[in-house]
């Protein structure tokens, strides 16, 4: 085992390079570099010369390594990036790392609830239709997840608000927590606090994989029930709950596992549209003011932490998916 | 019932004639008629994209045009029957407008005293046919001219329909050019992958596997974001199949590379290099047209996703910009959750990309099927 995991990791670190290469990249890409609008900011805002303004600039370019040749400027975003510093916003002059922390933590823990949901509720509705093959609820089951999966999150987050503020006059939240709460310090009624706040972002995140949840398990089990092992194990006069769930679910287990690494880039994907709309204070919608404002080493910072959580994950699914399917070697 | 049994006669094979094989492209289109959610699902796509490019014929107001005295107008409803319950031509009501007095919102209230009568082929606002000439016959208008907003305007008092119509050829047509790129791209990448193997093979499912192992969109949002602001109008459109494109061609590419690695072996393919054929004729004249059919479904697979990106790109802002309009675009008016609620047919265009999308799934699923091709 632990060399299977050592085997993985190594295996992340040209992943890894050349995925800060890709964010270099569009910080390259960008017009200007992360110092420009901050030069414009000194010019316009607190009223240096243009001279004064260059110059104090210029300074921190070297600081940045950022007059330096396009390798050695990677290379010492890159370094920078590994030891922690991650560079300074230019909008409000904080260090990234002060401004993500938090952030990070909402968005671990949105996603990782909404994938909770997903498996949760996803499976056993899946293994139901499946086992109830064109019954009714098969039917109802598969056109609402045909609409899940058609639906696009942000608008799906826009409807959810607008029904619940024309149904049940509850107004838009305004982040994960109640006004009492926001600034207290952790406690039980927080956390509870918390948890029913994530029911609308997990809701709106977590409905296409759902949908895509429902339609998988649904499939293989299909194919899993009109096996012969089943055939037997019904013939030995197995209960029917243990020859659904000890043989046929056995085998669809697998790909529900790698499923999972499949559908953690969307999750972070949905969770960055989801919480711009639902207005979290996650990740999202830091990226989208970052973006907008060429505020480029926050933009940077965050691309590269959704890529380090999906390396996690992927690295998670393997583990997993070793540990549930006794055909895989660990070394 | 006569005509029916005759057609179906003519269309039975002859007696005692010997099975003649049918064309492989004919059996794939059977097979994709018996998928009947996918037939009609394709029959809307069609419709979809009937509307979006005929839409300056078919309404009688123009998208860009700005009625100031009737912003945020409602929906107006199409009426057969007048106030004395007598059949008519069809018309409409026009509306009384009142500023509130606390909330300073527009009010409307039915004006029943105002009638507008509706024509076909009735003049209006002049555009232009396929480049080439000037027009102002629309389907449907009205009699005196007057304007008339069946699904409401927006802030500025644009006609929602005539914006909808208008979004609609961006929003289908970008998702249809970057796949085009898509394919191009991920085609030449996947087979020279595949054909080639050793360090190139290497490099390229290196780069694949950190595409595919990045939460996409915010990579996508990132790109949008810093195409610079020169690029307006067509630059941009054509920019953004372009950034939808360099994103998404790996999957395509790690398809063909499959592909390619099992055609590779055929003794069709060995024999042609035997005889000297360089590495791009093999790959034009032996494999791709080989691979054709799981680069057609991956093709249709790929227009819901971008359509998807496109429209939450152009929703947040970030993506196409006005005056470029799409149903993202659109949508993003309706981002203020109070603002939906006092003119809730601003979310129409919502509905559009849904239905779109829905549609595009079950085509998608269908080609899946007809393909044989169940494993993509």
């Amino acid at each position: 085992m632990a060399t299977y995991l050592i085997r993985r990791l190594l295996n992340f670190i040209p992943t890894f390079v050349l995925m800060s290469f890709v964010v270099f990249l569009i910080l390259e890409i960008a017009p200007g570099d992360p110092l420009t609008r901050y030069e414009q900011a000194l010019v316009v805002t607190y009223n240096y010369s243009i001279d004064a303004a260059e110059a104090r600039t210029d300074q921190l370019r070297s600081l940045y390594g950022l007059d330096r040749n396009f390798f050695l400027r990677f290379f010492t975003w890159l370094a920078n990036f590994l030891r922690g510093e991650f560079g300074v916003s230019f909008n409000n002059f904080r260090p990234v790392s002060d401004l993500i922390g938090q952030r990070l933590l909402y968005s671990i823990a949105i996603s990782g609830s909404a994938l909770i949901f997903m498996y949760v509720v996803g499976v056993p509705i899946g293994l139901w239709t499946a086992y109830r093959q064109y019954g009714v609820s098969d039917y109802a089951v598969s056109v609402v997840a045909f609409i899940g999966l058609s639906i696009p999150n942000f608008f799906l987050a826009l409807l959810v608000l607008v029904g619940l503020l024309f149904f049940f006059d509850i107004p838009p939240p305004q982040g994960l927590f109640s006004p009492e709460y926001v600034d207290a310090p952790w406690s039980l009624g927080k956390l509870l606090d918390a948890g029913r706040g994530l029911i609308l972002p997990v809701l709106v995140i977590g409905t296409e994989g759902l949908a895509k949840i429902v339609r998988i398990t649904r499939a293989n089990m299909l194919d899993g029930l009109q096996d012969e092992y089943v055939r037997t194990a019904r013939a030995k006069g197995l209960a029917e709950p243990a020859v659904v769930l000890k043989h046929a679910f056995r085998v669809a287990v697998n790909p529900l596992i790698s499923l999972f690494g499949l559908q953690f880039p969307l999750i972070l994907s949905g969770e960055v549209v989801g919480s711009i709309v639902l207005g979290l204070p996650t990740l999202g919608p830091l990226l989208l003011d970052s973006l907008r404002s060429l505020d480029l080493y926050v933009s940077t910072t965050i691309l590269m932490v959704l890529g380090i959580l999906l390396l996690i994950g992927n690295l998670l699914a393997d583990v997993l998916l070793a540990l549930a399917d006794p055909r895989i070697r660990f070394d | 019932m006569a005509e029916v049994a005759e057609r179906a006669q003519a269309a039975a094979p002859p007696q005692g004639a010997p099975d003649v094989p049918e064309s492989p492209a004919l059996e794939t289109w059977r097979r994709f008629t018996r998928h009947r959610v996918g037939v009609v699902a394709l029959g809307v796509v069609l419709v979809l994209f009937a509307l979006s490019f005929l839409g300056r014929f078919l309404v009688a107001s123009d998208p860009f045009v700005q009625h100031r005295d009737a912003a945020y107008w409602p929906p107006q409803r199409v009426r057969i029957i007048d106030a004395e319950g007598r059949l008519t031509r069809p018309f409409v009501y026009g509306f009384e407008r009142a500023l509130h007095p606390e909330t300073f919102q527009w009010e409307y209230a039915v004006d029943e005293s105002n009638v507008t009568e509706l024509a076909l082929f009735a003049r209006g606002p002049v555009y232009r046919v396929l480049w080439l000439f000037d027009w102002d016959v629309h389907l449907v208008g009205t009699v005196d001219g007057a304007p008339v907003f069946f699904l409401g305007t927006d802030r500025f008092g644009r006609d929602l329909l005539a914006r909808l119509l208008w979004g609609g050829m961006v929003s289908l047509s970008v998702p249809v050019l970057a796949v085009a790129i898509t394919v191009l791209l991920g085609t030449l990448i996947g087979a020279v992958s595949g054909y080639f193997g050793g360090w190139v093979d290497n490099l390229i499912q290196r780069v694949i596997e950190v595409l595919a192992s990045f939460p996409r969109l915010p990579l996508w949002m990132a790109l949008a974001a810093v195409i610079p602001p020169e690029f307006q109008g067509v630059a941009l459109y054509a920019g953004m199949a372009v950034i939808l494109a360099i994103i998404g061609w790996g999957r395509l590419a790690r398809q063909v590379r499959g592909k390619v690695l099992q055609l590779r072996q055929m003794e069709y393919v060995v024999g042609a290099r035997a005889l000297g054929a360089s590495p791009w004729r093999v790959i034009g004249k032996y494999i791709v047209p080989n691979a054709s059919s799981h680069i057609i479904v991956m093709a249709t697979l790929y227009v819901p996703e971008y359509l998807l990106v496109e429209s939450s790109l152009s929703f947040l802002g970030i993506g196409l910009t006005p005056p470029l309009t799409s149903w993202g675009v659109l949508l993003s008016d309706a981002q203020k959750v109070r603002v939906v609620l006092q003119y809730p047919w601003l979310l129409i265009p919502g509905l559009f990309i849904c239905v779109a999308m829905l549609a595009f799934n079950f085509v998608g699923d269908a080609v899946r099927d007809a393909f044989e091709t169940r494993h993509l």
